[in-house]
């Protein structure tokens, strides 16, 4: 991938300037871009994002802490490929379903409307839902960040 | 903000824990919702995450970003600055208007009986005593 970046680069006219130092986000992909190591950063920054998200809201209501809570999510990108992009917001976006809907929700199906823990686990399921739109973002953010000397790495012939 | 827009309307329609809502207790900032409701609530706080990861992913290079930093700083203090403004016109209205005494009764009937038809009565004469 780093390779593959610097190739780019230089049919951009840009390599002098992502190997002089430019942290852009040419480097944020090729220093993440292996596999299993790329996707536990995404992960840890789904859980951190989602758990930001719910830390927000009440029991807790740190509202402060809303100015930074996409964050995490907007550090996941650029992500190596559409997918991975895709996968990794929808990840934040089903983890921050469950942890916001999750612990009032069980309760009150369970107290208020008799469901067994199946049919708990279920509603649950389905709850994940909500994160279906947020792997839009994933691909709308990956598809439209700008081919910028700094992003050379990530234009569309080498997206995945 | 569009995702949560698209999200409280398909598939299922679950408007749950906007981010813009998280600051509906700020009431300087939360005054841009008289323009695009909870949304440009949330478009405000993401606004700010994205100029900071930007400047986290721009690292020694930050300085390229100054036109965008400074757009950014723009847009917050000129949200801060309407909610100023509107905050303080709507307490001054608030101050001048005439007051009256309401009530509220929550008469806090099981879930099982609320939907029984049996108790109907019961539960109109239970509401009325209240």
């Amino acid at each position: 991938m780093r390779v593959q970046a610097k190739a780019m680069a230089a049919t951009s006219g840009s390599a002098r300037r992502i190997e002089s130092g430019g942290r852009g986000r040419a480097d944020r992909v090729s220093s993440t871009a292996s596999g299993p190591a790329w996707f536990m950063r995404a992960a840890i920054l789904a859980g951190l994002g989602a758990a930001f998200h719910v830390f927000v809201f009440p029991p807790f209501s740190w509202t402060w802490l809303a100015w930074v809570a996409p964050l995490p999510v907007l550090l996941m990108l650029p992500a190596p490929s559409a997918a991975k992009a895709v996968i990794a917001v929808w990840l934040f976006g089903t983890l921050w379903a469950l942890g916001v809907v999750a612990p009032w929700m069980t309760p009150a199906l369970q107290a208020l409307f008799g469901l067994s823990s199946l049919q708990t686990a279920g509603m649950l399921l389905l709850v994940c839902q909500c994160g279906l739109p947020f792997a839009l973002l994933g691909w709308v953010l990956h598809a439209g960040r700008p081919a910028t000397p700094s992003g050379a790495c990530c234009s569309r012939r080498q997206r995945g | 903000m569009s995702v949560e827009y698209l999200r409280a309307h398909v598939p299922f329609g679950t408007p749950w824990a906007l981010l813009g809502l998280a600051l509906a207790e700020a009431p300087t900032v939360a005054q841009i919702a008289d323009v695009g409701g909870a949304y440009a609530i949330s478009f405000t706080l993401v606004l700010a995450s994205a100029a900071l990861a930007e400047t986290i992913a721009a690292g020694a290079a930050w300085q390229r970003l100054v036109p965008a930093l400074t757009a950014t700083a723009t847009i917050l203090g000129l949200v801060l600055g309407y909610g100023t403004f509107r905050y303080a016109a709507i307490r001054a209205a608030v101050a001048k208007a005439p007051t009256t005494r309401v009530a509220l009764v929550h008469p806090e009937i099981p879930n099982a009986e609320r939907l029984n038809p049996r108790q109907a009565v019961k539960l109109f004469e239970q509401n009325l005593t209240l």
